[in-house]
């Protein structure tokens, strides 16, 4: 009898889906598409209309993408960089059309620990005032920040995932914080927002 | 330039992931306590990260997005991907005609849509559809594996749909739950993308030995299943001709069999992409005319798109019909920008 067959991982699934193995695909989409969709919710606010086709295209998009992927992050990362580009297009298309349906307080929906209701409210306008500035930031920097603020990833993963040299991933986040300082700095609440520095 | 400048974005790093050492958890706090930018991008990623996945559309959303996929993946390219994301966002851009027009039903393909019996079963029904129906949920494929109604499959013992555990919440297990074939898959032959092996959508008494198949034009050899493999594999290879003669061929000799409506809804949009919608309209109304429910949402978005094309004084009312059959469709955005664009009737 045989040894088991390795379960695939996302980069042997990524080289298959590249490969057009459908099979393949749709494993890799089923793994990545949480990630993609929580980018998605991250990003517009839940209770944007567009939620579900950014996480949709962006699927499209990244299996189109594959064929050029070449691992230089993980797949995941890949995948919700791409949710990423989408989300702040999306982002930048309510802006233009100046309508606002995606930033609602959603306390009773977002969380289940024991922090408390303020907590919660105070937390969701620090969101809401970082996808407002992803707004309004130049790609670039907006992409970068949405990566390193809203997705978590590290200087070195922002640099993969945007296939940029780290120091011009430094740039962008120094430039990014430059506005982030403008905006606290005209608008004083944004300090309200801010627990203590330790 | 003043310390506010010097963002210390290694040890914002280092602190997410809990690996401080003293000495930078003073200087990170140091920095932290003159630069509120830092403060702010610290607190909003855990604010971020406290966020809950999105899990119960998973698999509807994977779903789309499958059958949103091009007839052929793209070959292999040298570039990065960044310009090539960048390009995709750009093409794909949700609204995007040109994305729309592609979309081939691949979910079928992958087996998320389970076709009923094809050579046994009596003549369908035809007309379903005509009146007014409830909304439903945006689902252009079904990936309940029961997604064929059950009065679209006579003979089947599936129990009636609202009797089927709810799929939304469950985990991504497209699986059919009916029997797949016994004999194994040969997994070496679709690591490559000439030998792709689609889920077989045909029953497993038709379907030919693994690795063999199926001569067309050997009737002890050919059925429904085998000839929409073919086509299949030649589709996903890009020989859209080759797949257009196979689809045809399905069509002809086995029409009554599913692999046959699934054949007309994939040759419907294979026409529209080569630029044919007149011959494409054709296919679609023959996959609505008792095609399945789960074909159907996607069929009437490309027949609206095919009469569109023709300028067909029809092109509203069949955008009218989606929109009343599936108000909730993820084609509905296009539908009613056509229906603002189209004149009145």
């Amino acid at each position: 009898m045989g040894l088991p067959a390795a379960p695939a991982t996302p980069e042997s699934l990524a080289e298959r889906a590249a490969h057009g193995d459908t099979d393949a695909t749709a494993k890799l989409l089923r793994l990545v598409a949480p990630g993609m969709l929580r980018t998605a919710h991250a990003l517009l606010g839940r209770g944007h209309p567009d939620v579900d086709d950014v996480a949709q295209q962006s699927m499209i998009a990244l299996v189109q993408a594959l064929p050029s992927f070449r691992g230089e992050c993980a797949p995941a990362h890949f995948a919700n960089s791409i949710t990423t580009r989408f989300a702040l297009a999306a982002r930048r298309r309510q802006t233009t059309r100046a309508t606002r349906t995606d930033d609602a307080i959603e306390v009773d929906t977002l969380f289940s620990d024991a922090r408390t209701a303020v907590d919660h409210v105070l937390a969701e306008k620090r969101r809401s005032a970082i996808r407002e500035l992803l707004g309004t930031l130049p790609e670039v920097q907006a992409e970068t920040l949405a990566l390193r603020v809203v997705l978590g990833l590290s200087l070195g993963e922002v640099a993969a995932a945007t296939n940029v040299p780290l120091n011009t991933v430094r740039s962008r986040i120094r430039l990014a914080k430059e506005a982030l300082m403008k905006r606290i700095e005209a608008d004083a609440t944004l300090l309200e927002l801010l627990e203590p520095s330790p | 330039m003043t310390a506010p400048d010097l963002h210390p974005e290694e040890l914002l790093d280092r602190a997410a992931a809990g690996t401080l050492s003293p000495a930078e958890r003073e200087r990170l706090e140091a920095h932290l306590a003159v630069c509120p930018a830092c403060r702010f991008e610290q607190q909003a990623r855990a604010d971020f990260a406290a966020l809950p996945a999105g899990v119960p559309k998973i698999d509807d959303l994977v779903t789309r997005a499958l059958a949103g996929l091009p007839t052929a993946p793209p070959p292999r390219r040298a570039r990065p991907p960044v310009g090539l994301v960048a390009a995709a966002v750009a093409l794909v851009g949700f609204g995007s005609l040109a994305a729309f027009r592609l979309a081939p039903p691949l979910a079928a393909m992958l087996g998320l849509v389970q076709p009923a019996p094809a050579t046994s079963e009596p003549p369908r029904q035809t007309g379903r559809g005509d009146g007014p129906r409830a909304p439903t949920p945006s689902r252009p494929l079904e990936t309940d594996p029961a997604g064929l109604a059950p009065d679209e499959t006579p003979g089947s013992t599936t129990p009636p749909r609202g009797e089927q555990p709810s799929s939304a919440n469950a985990q991504p297990a497209p699986a059919p739950a009916k029997p797949r074939p016994a004999a194994p898959r040969a997994t070496d032959a679709r690591t490559t993308p000439s030998a792709v092996s689609p889920a077989e959508p045909g029953r497993d008494a038709e379907a030919p030995p693994p690795g063999q198949r199926a001569a067309v034009g050997s009737d002890a050899d050919v059925t429904a299943a085998s000839l929409f493999r073919e086509a299949t594999a030649a589709r996903t290879a890009g020989n859209r001709e080759e797949a257009e003669r196979r689809y045809r061929e399905l069509a002809e000799r086995f029409p009554r069999s599913t692999e046959a409506t699934v054949a007309h809804a994939v040759l419907g949009r294979l026409l529209l992409d080569l630029g044919r919608p007149e011959e494409g309209l054709r296919e679609l109304e023959a996959t609505l005319d008792g095609g399945p429910s789960a074909l159907r949402e996607d069929a009437l978005a490309h027949r609206a798109l095919a009469l569109d094309a023709l300028q067909d004084a029809r092109a509203r009312a069949a955008w009218e019909q989606l929109l009343r059959e599936f108000p909730a469709s993820i084609h509905a955005r296009r539908a009613r920008e056509r229906l603002e664009a189209l004149p009145p009737p």
